[in-house]
């Protein structure tokens, strides 16, 4: 435990030591918070519209302002995730510093898992910044707020997700710029593959709504935290994580 | 402390060490020699369990390199051939962080860094980033990153490849420290080195082992005839009575020093003592003799072009 930790603070230092660090933050809350605004900006017109021509429309915080918000945060992050996980371990391969980790005595899900924790906790870091926006709605007005936290626990499962396949993508080569392309792709793929599923009662329309991993992503943001998308999010980082422990065992045998 | 056991590492087709098998006592300091691409990377990974073998069997301190890894890594310290380093960290950062993955029980790691510190002689350095520093302090941050959870047996990889002369010496001079407590292995393909910092000699050439030995054995097997230096103030008389002396076998003058003769002879200490008792009773003047030695290039030419150099012990 003390080993996977310390590999935690390693890596998570490491991001802040580099510019990296900063500028996914930093680029993301930017991104995030100009959306906000947009979405409050239009939720002010509408509600200015309504009271001067008595609209009949139904005016509502989470539908209107947190749900596309988070939607997109969804999107952005899947554009940057890459980023954050690319150079993980290509790096450690490319600087050798992968001898020293695998010929101490450490496990190598040791090493696996104390990554994932320092990408864990830099998404954190990223989401609990834009938590300003629903405390700023709270205090002007009252979101449920169990559905923002839904909505929450469910893009955070969502960038996990990415978060373990794009580890497994970088322990497959010692080139960051690989394997922030091909993670890059990859997520693009996983995020554009629900776009052909038009015909949702068709065999092949149910398999790829499944396989999507952004309609999973639907329920929570709208309030609903169903077991069956939770299962399918942790099993996807099982999955990821499963993968790069065996892309790192693998290497040794080569 | 070690023992391998044919060992065997194929990469596809190609056999990177071949059937190789020995042993090391505690306490040795021993030089692993061979040109570039010889093994011993491969034979270094193999036994720090970076990589399993393809065949044979090879244990540390008791353990199994393949079956027990993780008590061999415990007592291990290893520092491959380019320094494993987060050129972003600090040395004492960096140092704290290998403290830790080696688990050093959290008491005792302050101890530990201060203790590689101290031995390293990075005191100056502690606090800069090990991205600015120079190659000779990287190679010591390596080090002392190896030593850092006081292993039994160190294995080095190429300690002094690229530092500059004073910068070796003060390597080779802590590794020397080293010997007693530790059980040390280096490779290099710098032939000096190996004579003055290791006490046994692993020869290695195209993955399969050509010698082991001591430096002063492996010498004394290769010369079948002794060579003496010999300088002498008569020279021309010289000459004659040193080509009559029985067990010489042959006399070279040497062209550039002017009675200085190079005497080839054969019988050991003893006709090394009828050389001088000669030149004595002769009044001819001896003013210098010494014996040639073989250097270890000349060793180690002879034993990694000569086919199957047939002496491994």
């Amino acid at each position: 435990m003390r080993s996977i930790w310390a590999i935690t603070k390693r890596e998570l230092k490491n991001y802040f030591l580099t510019p990296i660090g900063y500028l996914v933050v930093i680029v993301f809350v930017a991104i995030m918070s100009w959306m906000f605004c947009a979405a409050m900006i239009d939720f002010l017109k509408r509600a200015q519209s309504y009271m001067a021509f008595g609209g009949m429309g139904e005016m509502n915080l989470n539908a209107m302002i947190i749900q596309p918000v988070l939607g997109n945060m969804a999107v952005i992050f899947l554009l940057m995730g890459a980023l954050i996980t690319m150079r993980l371990l290509a790096e450690e391969r490319k600087m050798k510093t992968i001898e020293l980790l695998l010929t101490s005595p450490i496990h190598p899900y040791q090493i696996v898992l104390g990554k994932f924790f320092s990408v864990l906790l830099l998404l954190m870091l990223m989401l609990s910044v834009t938590f300003i926006y629903p405390i700023v709605l709270m205090i002007f007005g009252n979101p449920d707020i169990k559905q923002i936290l839904a909505g929450y626990l469910g893009v955070f499962l969502f960038c996990a997700a990415f978060l373990s396949f794009g580890l497994f993508i970088s322990a497959l080569t010692e080139n960051q710029i690989t394997a922030g392309a091909i993670t890059f792709g990859l997520f693009l793929f996983f995020w554009i593959i629900s776009w052909i599923s038009a015909s949702p009662d068709s065999f092949i329309g149910k398999v790829v709504a499944y396989i999507s991993i952004i309609d999973h992503l639907a329920n929570f943001i709208r309030g609903l935290i169903d077991t069956k998308d939770v299962i399918y999010y942790v099993s996807f980082i099982f999955f990821g994580l499963f993968l790069t422990h065996q892309a790192i065992e693998s290497q040794r045998w080569r | 402390m070690i023992e391998v056991q044919n060992l065997t590492k194929q990469y596809g087709n190609l056999k990177a060490i071949d059937d190789i098998s020995f042993r090391v006592n505690q306490g040795e300091i021993i030089g692993f020699l061979g040109p570039n691409g010889a093994g011993k990377t491969t034979t270094m990974r193999i036994l720090t369990c970076f990589m399993p073998a393809t065949f044979g069997k090879a244990t540390v301190c008791g353990f199994d390199v393949f079956h027990e890894s993780h008590e061999v890594k415990k007592r291990i310290g290893y520092l491959p051939e380019t320094p494993p380093l987060y050129p972003e960290m600090t040395v004492s950062s960096y140092l704290n962080f290998v403290a830790k993955l080696k688990d050093i029980p959290r008491d005792k790691v302050r101890h530990a860094i201060d203790r590689v510190i101290a031995r390293c002689h990075l005191g100056d350095v502690q606090n800069r980033i090990i991205g600015h520093l120079s190659k000779g302090y990287r190679q010591r941050v390596g080090l002392a990153q190896a030593l850092i959870h006081d292993p039994q047996v160190l294995i080095l990889d190429e300690p002094t490849i690229g530092l500059d002369p004073k910068q070796i010496i003060d390597i080779r001079t802590l590794i020397k420290e080293l010997a007693g407590d530790h059980t040390v292995i280096l490779s290099t393909h710098i032939l000096p080195e190996v004579t003055q910092t290791c006490q046994k000699i692993i020869i290695i050439n195209e993955g399969k082992i050509v010698a082991i030995d001591t430096y002063d054995q492996l010498a004394s097997q290769l010369r079948k005839t002794d060579r003496v230096e010999i300088k002498i103030k008569n020279s021309e008389k010289g000459f004659e009575t040193l080509k009559t002396i029985p067990g010489v076998i042959e006399v070279m003058r040497d062209e550039v020093r002017k009675g200085t003769f190079i005497v080839e002879c054969q019988g050991g200490d003893s006709i090394l003592e009828s050389i001088s008792k000669t030149v004595v009773n002769h009044n001819l003047g001896l003013l210098e003799m010494k014996l040639q030695s073989f250097s270890l290039e000349e060793v180690f030419l002879k034993l990694t072009t000569e086919d199957e150099g047939g002496m491994s012990s």
